[in-house]
């Protein structure tokens, strides 16, 4: 993970799927779990997402809104975002095309 | 396996005109001028677009329904193995009658074709392969063949050459025409009052929408119970669902309750629409279901497959709690002669055929 004063840029791995979530929720549990966390979920790498995976990324976004944080998601593929614009995930985050652009966002809220 | 979709309309060089459609099925992109094109094209849902049901009907059916009301007295279809289901399930109850080609040799099936038509007295031919959907005047285009005095015509568009072609049915039968080529021998027509290629998904959608604003002929099957809202035989909307035309409810579709569609939908016959679902400028192919709470927009659905026209991508959706195919009972099948099976010209053995294609066998190799 790396950070840009206190945004943290998170890699999301290839399958959001049922069966490789859990691994990867155990892995940011404790950054979901700070204290007004500025995150931003890359999703370059993702391939596949199913029903449990967009559940996953609404589990993440109300962890960081218990904690007074923000979400953004970069780099979503044109297969992954059909599947959030389907599932209406799409309209519960701030969605951008780079990470720069995410990071840069956050880190205007944060300053 | 590729093949062709082609009509072959014949015509008496006498007094009485006898129409005999045939109309050959496969796979397919329009040609390019000079050799027909790949098979993935013009395929959606395992299926060539052409067959398969758009506004509650297919545009091989449709093809099929106007050549009928042209006067043609019997449609026939050569198809690649694999394919005769496929038209059978379209147009089993018109009376087709379907040829399979086994051959690899490019035209043999369709030159055997035109001797049969030949010997029944036809002397002209009109050739479809079946791929876009075109809308033209049958007579007009027959005269315009016959005015011109050429061998072969050939359809176009504004986009170029169709597959569609009338043709010298002696000529052809005997192999002397070559309908790709590009010369003064071949007659340009271009007199057609509507051509959709079919190729892709965003096709399905400019042939939904073209319907809805009158483009074309085709309407949509069904009872229009509101301006805009056609309704087909035993829909279900839920009392709590939303319709805003123009749309189209497909046979036995379920919409269920808080479900919406709008805006130049259309949701083909046995599909259900789950709870509190949009359907808004999309077409719902046949069998599908959509879960609950979902935004199906500026797509073609088809099977488990999203074709986002906005994204320009095909998305296979693997969580059937979101979209899947509902399993069609097997199709009651009615009885019709079934197909005529053609072999490659140098096989030795013949075929085994049941005793009602015996009469067949005399017009195989």
């Amino acid at each position: 993970m790396k950070g840009k004063k206190s945004v943290s840029v998170v890699d999301l791995p290839k399958r959001l799927t049922l069966r490789h979530i859990q691994p990867f929720l155990f892995g940011i549990g404790e950054l979901l779990s700070t204290d007004r966390p500025r995150i931003v979920f890359d999703l370059s790498q993702v391939r596949e997402i199913d029903g449990a995976g967009t559940d996953m990324l609404l589990h993440c976004a109300e962890q960081v809104l218990r904690q007074d944080g923000s979400l953004n998601l970069a780099s979503v593929p044109a297969e992954v975002m059909v599947v959030l614009e389907l599932t209406r995930m799409d309209q519960l985050f701030e969605i951008f095309g780079s990470r720069s652009e995410a990071v840069e966002n956050l880190a205007g809220i944060a300053s | 396996m590729r093949a062709g979709a082609i009509v072959i309309l014949g015509e008496h060089a006498g007094e009485h005109a006898q129409r005999k459609a045939i109309g050959i099925l496969g796979n397919g992109t329009p040609g390019n001028g000079t050799q027909p094109g790949n098979e993935e094209a013009e395929w959606l849902d395992g299926a060539p677009i052409a067959s398969l049901e758009l506004l509650g009907q297919s545009a091989l059916r449709r093809t099929v329904n106007y050549l009928r009301q042209a006067g043609a007295d019997s449609v026939s279809f050569v198809a690649k193995p694999g394919l005769s289901d496929v038209i059978a399930n379209t147009c089993g109850p018109v009376g087709s009658h379907v040829l399979i080609d086994h051959s690899d040799v490019p035209g043999f099936v369709l030159r055997r074709v035109a001797e049969e038509c030949l010997r029944n007295g036809t002397n002209t031919l009109v050739l479809i392969r079946l791929g876009a959907y075109v809308e033209y005047d049958l007579d007009d285009l027959l005269q315009f063949h016959r005015a011109k005095s050429k061998s072969v015509t050939r359809v176009y568009d504004n986009d170029g050459p169709l597959d569609f072609w009338v043709v010298d049915a002696a000529r052809f039968s005997r192999g002397e025409l070559d309908i790709f080529a590009h010369s003064d021998a071949v007659a340009r027509y271009d007199r057609t009052s509507y051509v959709n290629r079919l190729v892709h998904a965003a096709d399905v959608r400019h042939l939904i929408v073209d319907a809805f604003s009158l483009r074309h002929s085709i309407r949509p099957l069904g009872t229009e119970i509101s301006p805009g809202v056609w309704l087909d035989t035993n829909a279900w909307l839920h009392p709590k669902a939303r319709v805003a035309g123009p749309v189209y409810i497909g046979r036995e579709v379920r919409v269920q309750s808080t479900a919406f569609v709008a805006r130049y939908s259309s949701v083909e016959s046995s599909c259900n629409v789950g709870c509190g679902t949009v359907v808004a400028e999309a077409s719902i192919l046949a069998h599908t279901y959509l879960g609950a709470w979902l935004d199906v927009s500026h797509s073609v659905v088809y099977g488990s497959r999203v074709a986002n026209l906005r994204h320009n991508v095909v998305v296979d959706i693997k969580d059937d709690r979101l979209i899947r195919r509902i399993i069609a009972a097997p199709p009651f099948r009615r009885f019709f002669p079934g197909p005529r099976e053609f072999q490659r010209p140098d096989r030795q053995s013949e075929p085994s055929t049941p005793a009602w294609q015996a009469d067949d066998k005399k017009h195989e190799r």
